[in-house]
């Protein structure tokens, strides 16, 4: 099926957060990552998602690249950080750390919501 | 002479030049999805060879088979979210196996006994005789939406950097 997009970063990111909580039961929360603004404002760098799953094994942070794909809908390349919730209050508190100068930005989905 | 381990450190290595190059693929939109799946295909094969190096298989028997993938990779799987998990959930092992033979099936070697000629590197011969073209093939392997797809790349990237040393 094709899907809309209306082609921002925000769209695209809202869209792959609602594609990823409907398949992984283990998902709980999609937050937005963003580079620093000068290379987060390039139409070519990918919408960064840090996702926290209840069922992911504990192996740090491993981002993992994707394509766009827009004949499916996809407008833009993306990056996935799957971190499982211990980890996630290791990031926060500054043990774990982000690459390239990324940063914990906006929440764009939780479970309940999603799934509710 | 080299070792299992040796052969098992550097399949490992070469796995993670073949994740790197289909990141670059990934990157330019223009570019077929058979490459960065031929890629994705040859990465996954290297890093289930080298986990059976690490089980002490010799070079010369694993030379000849494309075919590891459906049966190594869950257990790749399985055993990083053993280790470093809290066991596999159900919902995973099944959407894991799925994805683990689609994977293999893009190898051309790797034809499920004649019944599937799609693969991503040579064309074929399609349904109604046509000849069927990689690059402009739909090979159905959604990694992004499909269950357990993201997980199977982040397991992929942990275990090729754990065994590349």
């Amino acid at each position: 099926m094709m899907l809309q997009t209306n082609g921002t970063k925000e769209a695209t990111a809202r869209q792959l957060a609602d594609a990823h909580l409907r398949v992984d039961g283990g998902l709980l929360r999609v937050i937005r990552l963003r580079a620093p603004d000068e290379q987060e404002a390039r139409l070519e760098e990918p919408v960064k998602l840090l996702e926290i799953n209840a069922d992911t094994p504990l192996n740090g942070i491993v981002p993992v690249y994707f394509g766009a794909d827009p004949s499916h809908g996809i407008a833009h390349a993306s990056v996935v950080v799957e971190i499982a919730p211990e980890e996630f209050v290791e990031l926060e508190a500054g043990r774990l750390k982000l690459p390239d100068g990324w940063v914990i930005a906006e929440e764009v989905r939780r479970a309940s919501a999603a799934k509710g | 002479m080299p070792t299992p381990e040796d052969w098992r450190v550097a399949f490992a290595r070469q796995a993670r030049a073949d994740l790197a190059a289909r990141e670059q693929l990934l990157a330019n939109p223009a570019i077929p999805a058979c490459q960065q799946f031929h890629f994705l295909q040859m990465a996954c094969e290297k890093i289930c060879k080298a986990n059976l190096f690490r089980q002490g298989s010799a070079e010369h028997d694993l030379r000849q088979s494309h075919a590891y993938i459906a049966k190594q990779l869950p257990l790749i799987a399985r055993e990083q979210l053993s280790v470093r998990g809290k066991g596999e959930p159900k919902w995973f092992r099944w959407a894991m196996r799925r994805l683990a033979r689609q994977i293999e099936l893009l190898a051309p070697a790797v034809d499920d006994g004649g019944r599937h000629a799609a693969n991503c590197e040579y064309p074929w011969v399609g349904a109604g005789g046509r000849v069927m073209v990689p690059a402009s093939y739909d090979f159905g392997v959604d990694l992004q939406r499909e269950p357990a797809g993201r997980m199977l790349m982040k397991i992929l990237y942990a275990a090729i950097a754990e065994a590349s040393g």
